[in-house]
């Protein structure tokens, strides 16, 4: 049954992204509009989903704390979730849609991601040591994090491009479209000013949780190793831009090997990582 | 700092002592469940109990992310595993069922033989040397070796497969482990005594850390927030 309004949701995604492009290409504003609209229905059908997979999944035994973000198809499509509103807050701040163009396809392919997911899309076994209300506190707020990570890589992507296109001879009328690039680079700021406390109660709080279930706060867990990696790219940011006065360019790569670097820790580090392994061995 | 970190791998019914504090745990009992028709825990929990000085302090059944917590210890369920002992087996002999206990022979009825049940292995394998072995201890290859006794003297030893009722390995004299023919009665169930690894941690430093912690993001709001509050 959930199944079904994942996949709305995933139509609706796809759509809205072929939209915000097809706006990015033609500048039609009701292009635009459409987009925004379908993808407001895309994260309703998609909230619905998550809704009704915990509802079946509680129902199960050893599942009382069981949450929609367990296993490696949940993860990717509440990922997916999760990048569209925080792209919907700031596009209801900044009103760009152009945005659109740069964020929808990272949901797109965290939607895709899911769907391929090696493990099947069944609700996992929950080993014990995801029973916890932890996993409703900590994994949250690490995905907000995140998401707002890959909307900041989707704006330097946009910036880069601005940049470009002011420097070539010959700018397409997509230089138009897109804001200028105080204003962009000022976006990726803010985007990042406000994840970076929440990647950081997000790394106390798993410190936190280690605590309760091992015994232990930090073990150089290739996850825990790899999440600092993250964090400490992101404090470099935010000082390297604070104090020692970057802008443009060089703050824009920095925010794009950030997200790089968080897509490291979320994918790749799982493959080494007995600890949080629950990706790559899809929760059995 | 100051504190210390203990691994106790103990056996069901059996204590242990702490070296750095006068405090002996005793694990009850151990139980494990797991997913329908999978070898995946759900769940596992160890009964413990906790004496200082003859005095029981405290008494919990821990499991992951639930610990006990006595005097600024943590108890902490760590891993598990079955040993190389049993409570009980049944086998399927001639028709019947019997139930086995660990070093305890039984008579087969209308036969001059008895059954003997010595040693379990949880997940039994032959190694390079040919000798029965055990890969790991959470179970997946279940197995008995069985003495089969005639006057008391042992005529024939084999493994009998829990998983694999088809199959047994005859133990020759050389103690060697070797295939033989599929065997006309079945290793029904075991019930195998298990060991839980409980971790113990004295960590008096732990309200300072997580101070520091919150110190810590309070004073990175404050660094970047205040910054861009002035601007």
């Amino acid at each position: 049954m959930e199944l079904y309004f994942f996949w709305g949701a995933f139509a609706a995604y796809t759509v809205a992204m072929s939209l915000f492009i097809g706006y990015a290409i033609t500048r039609r504003e009701l292009l635009a509009q459409v987009a925004k609209k379908g993808l407001v229905f895309a994260v309703i059908c998609h909230g619905v989903s998550l809704i009704i997979r915990t509802t079946i999944a509680r129902a199960m035994p050893q599942h009382s704390w069981y949450v929609p973000w367990s296993n490696w198809f949940e993860s990717f499509s509440f990922f997916a979730a999760v990048i569209v509103v925080e792209y919907l807050i700031i596009q209801r701040k900044h009103e760009i849609p152009i945005l659109g163009a740069f964020v929808t396809p990272l949901a797109f392919i965290s939607m895709v991601v899911a769907i391929h997911s090696p493990f099947g899309t069944q609700i996992p076994n929950l080993p014990p040591a995801l029973q916890s209300y932890w996993m409703a506190i900590h994994v949250p707020v690490m995905f907000i994090s995140y998401a707002a990570f890959a909307n900041a890589f989707g704006i330097g992507i946009a910036y880069l491009l601005q940049e470009y296109q002011i420097k070539s001879r010959k700018p397409s009328h997509l230089m138009f479209r897109l804001p200028a690039l105080d204003d962009l680079d000022n976006m990726i700021y803010r985007v990042i000013w406000t994840a970076f406390p929440i990647l950081t109660l997000g790394v106390l709080l798993g410190a936190r949780w280690a605590y309760d279930a091992w015994g232990r706060y930090w073990g150089w867990d290739p996850k825990e190793t790899w999440a600092l990696v993250t964090w400490l790219t992101y404090l470099i940011y935010l000082q390297m831009r604070l104090i020692a006065g970057w802008r443009g360019r060089k703050t824009a790569y920095l925010s794009l090997l950030g997200f790089v670097v968080v897509i490291g820790t979320y994918i790749g580090v799982n493959y080494l990582s007995p600890l949080h392994a629950f990706l790559s061995n899809g929760g059995k | 700092m100051f504190g210390f970190e203990e691994v106790l791998p103990i056996q069901e019914g059996k204590t242990a002592a702490l070296r750095n504090r006068p405090t002996q745990v005793t694990l009850n009992s151990f139980t494990i469940g797991y997913y329908n028709s999978s070898d995946t825990p759900s769940r596992y929990a160890s009964d413990l109990e906790v004496m200082e000085q003859g005095r029981l302090v405290g008494k919990k059944r821990i499991a992951v992310n639930d610990p006990l917590d006595i005097n600024n210890m943590r108890f902490y369920q760590g891993s598990w595993g079955m040993t190389q002992d049993f409570r009980s087996a049944r086998l399927l002999l001639a028709g019947r069922e019997m139930e086995l206990h660990q070093n305890e022979a039984v008579p087969v009825p209308g036969t001059p033989l008895a059954v003997r049940a010595n040693r379990f292995l949880p997940s039994f394998s032959v190694d390079a040397s040919g000798h029965a072995a055990t890969t790991d201890f959470e179970g997946k290859n279940p197995a008995l070796q069985i003495d089969f006794l005639e006057n008391g003297a042992t005529k024939a030893r084999v493994w009998l497969l829990k998983n694999q009722p088809n199959a047994a390995f005859k133990i020759g004299e050389d103690g060697q482990a070797r295939p033989a023919a599929p065997p006309p009665f079945h290793l029904l169930d075991v019930a195998p005594v298990f060991f839980s690894e409980i971790h113990v941690v004295y960590d008096p430093g732990a309200p300072l850390f997580w101070m520091s912690s919150v110190g810590l993001l309070i004073g990175l709001c404050l660094r970047f927030y205040l910054h861009q509050w002035r601007d």
